[in-house]
């Protein structure tokens, strides 16, 4: 069964990079690109739509990746909800990655770019 | 009452007694060794009164002076009441000596309870050796913030030119990528599909956008270092400013009221840069709702001034008062707002290297920044 996913991603280049690797793999799920935090955490708590696998950019206007995860942690849990986080970040700082990886639900700190065989690795 | 009346009429009368020499058995030794203690005593308690009381009057800030003075007074009477012993060897003015008694009781009496009621207040002075353990350990204290205050100096100046050397030496490749993608895309001019016009598009926009930032960040690190500071108009240096940003105000169709502005003794540049950067935000964050109002405004205080720079623009929620004001911090996404997230930390760069402070306030429609300016800073 193809996966849901959910794009948090403020930059509009690197944005249409995921659209277009998502092309490339020819992936046929549904998947959403969200440009912050706050319009993501809302489509969450609305339901609108329930992702296998988040892939979260830390540096973003108004609220972080780290923000995004602790507003989440109450009142929609990532992990008993079954959704997966990969930090896909330009940071280069390595508390970051200690950081995130204290989170239950962060499965994997990623490098940006992504590419179609991290893509096609993590979606299987 | 016939007895009181007895007692202060003749106060001095001596008629009813006789002299102490003639009362009892007394040897000339036993008689002169109690008559030369009590003028002695009389004489040291005159004394140690007056040095106290030289004391209290010459050494400034003793604590609790009041109840020196009742020391003074009661010494004083003691003094008296021995005196009064000895004289009455040869004149027995036993009525006077027992109203000098009175007295020397009442006052003691009243020495004791202030000596009660300042105890807590004794208890809590410091004596010297404390004073000195005091001073020993704000001295390691001192010498301990000095210490960090030159570590700090020092990173903080390792971070700037850090800074600097990066986004120099960062430029160099970036303008050769720049001009190659430039060529590519002037040589491939009509060959391009729709997908890879996007990729040149964003590829075009992403190094434009890190020029900028490279740009911005190189400029932010050498702020401070500019050295020349001048008698600056601040009229004049807004004017200059609002004449830079002519085609955004224009755009903008702001309404801007200028005060009249101090002058400050300071960089020039760096005046520019602070109200560049104010002004540009007041136009950028403009309301939809209604024509952009942009008021400077200017009060004077004892230390300072209070510069103001006020917009009725989208405003700022409180929440974000610490986070705008850091380096590359943004509060939207640059399709909606362009940006870099220098601005606002060059401000606050600015201000504080001139020993002022900003923060920003909201209003009812729009945001007012907020300077704090002091004044003599030659």
């Amino acid at each position: 069964m193809e996966k849901t996913l959910l794009f948090v991603e403020d930059d509009e280049a690197t944005s249409y990079i995921y659209q277009y690797v998502l092309r490339k793999i020819e992936f046929k799920g549904d998947y959403k690109i969200i440009n912050n935090g706050e319009d993501a955490i809302s489509a969450l708590l609305n339901s609108e739509f329930a992702p296998d696998i988040i892939f979260l950019d830390i540096n973003m206007p108004r609220i972080n990746g780290f923000e995004f995860l602790d507003a989440l942690k109450e009142k929609y849990p990532l992990k008993e909800k079954n959704s997966l986080v990969f930090m896909l970040t330009n940071s280069l700082n390595p508390d970051d990655e200690k950081r995130a990886m204290e989170y239950p639900e962060v499965k994997g700190f990623l490098s940006k770019p992504l590419t179609k065989e991290t893509l096609l690795e993590i979606i299987n | 009452m016939t007895d009181i009346l007895e007692f202060f009429g003749g106060i001095f009368d001596t008629s009813g007694w006789p002299p102490r020499w003639y009362c009892g058995v007394w040897t000339d030794f036993h008689g002169w060794l109690y008559i030369i203690s009590d003028f002695g005593i009389f004489l040291a308690y005159a004394l140690i009164p007056t040095f106290i009381f030289k004391f209290i009057r010459e050494k400034e800030g003793i604590p609790v002076s009041n109840v020196f003075l009742w020391f003074v007074a009661f010494i004083v009477l003691c003094g008296f009441t021995h005196l009064i012993d000895a004289i009455m060897f040869w004149y027995p003015i036993y009525r006077f000596s027992a109203l000098i008694r009175f007295f020397t009781m009442v006052v003691s009496m009243v020495t004791v309870y202030k000596i009660v009621q300042i105890y807590p207040q004794l208890m809590a002075l410091k004596t010297s050796n404390e004073f000195q353990a005091e001073i020993e350990q704000r001295k390691d204290a001192e010498y301990k913030m000095r210490e960090y205050a030159g570590q700090l100096e020092s990173s903080v100046a390792d971070l700037e030119q850090f800074a600097y050397v990066a986004s120099h030496d960062l430029q160099e490749p970036l303008n050769t990528i720049k001009s190659y993608i430039s060529m590519l895309d002037e040589n491939l001019k009509g060959k391009l599909g729709d997908e890879e016009k996007e990729f040149m598009k964003y590829t075009l926009e992403s190094s434009n956008r890190m020029q900028v930032l490279l740009q911005e960040l190189l400029s932010y690190s050498r702020l401070g270092k500019n050295e020349d500071k001048e008698w600056v108009d601040l009229n004049k240096a807004v004017e200059e400013v609002l004449n830079d940003l002519k085609s955004k105000v224009k755009e903008s169709g702001a309404d801007i009221y200028l005060d009249t502005l101090p002058e400050l003794y300071t960089s020039k540049i760096e005046i520019h840069l602070l109200f560049q950067n104010l002004l540009t935000n007041a136009l950028k964050f403009k309301s939809s709702q209604r024509p952009l109002k942009v008021s400077i405004r200017s009060h004077e205080r004892e230390e300072d001034y209070l510069i103001s720079v006020e917009d009725n623009g989208i405003g700022i929620d409180p929440k974000y008062q610490g986070k705008i004001f850091q380096i590359f911090q943004r509060l939207h996404n640059r399709s909606d707002y362009p940006g870099t997230g220098v601005g606002l930390s060059t401000c606050k760069k600015i201000v504080e290297g001139n020993g002022g402070k900003i923060w920003f306030e909201n209003k009812d429609q729009g945001v007012r920044f907020i300077i704090v300016w002091p004044k003599n800073r030659l």
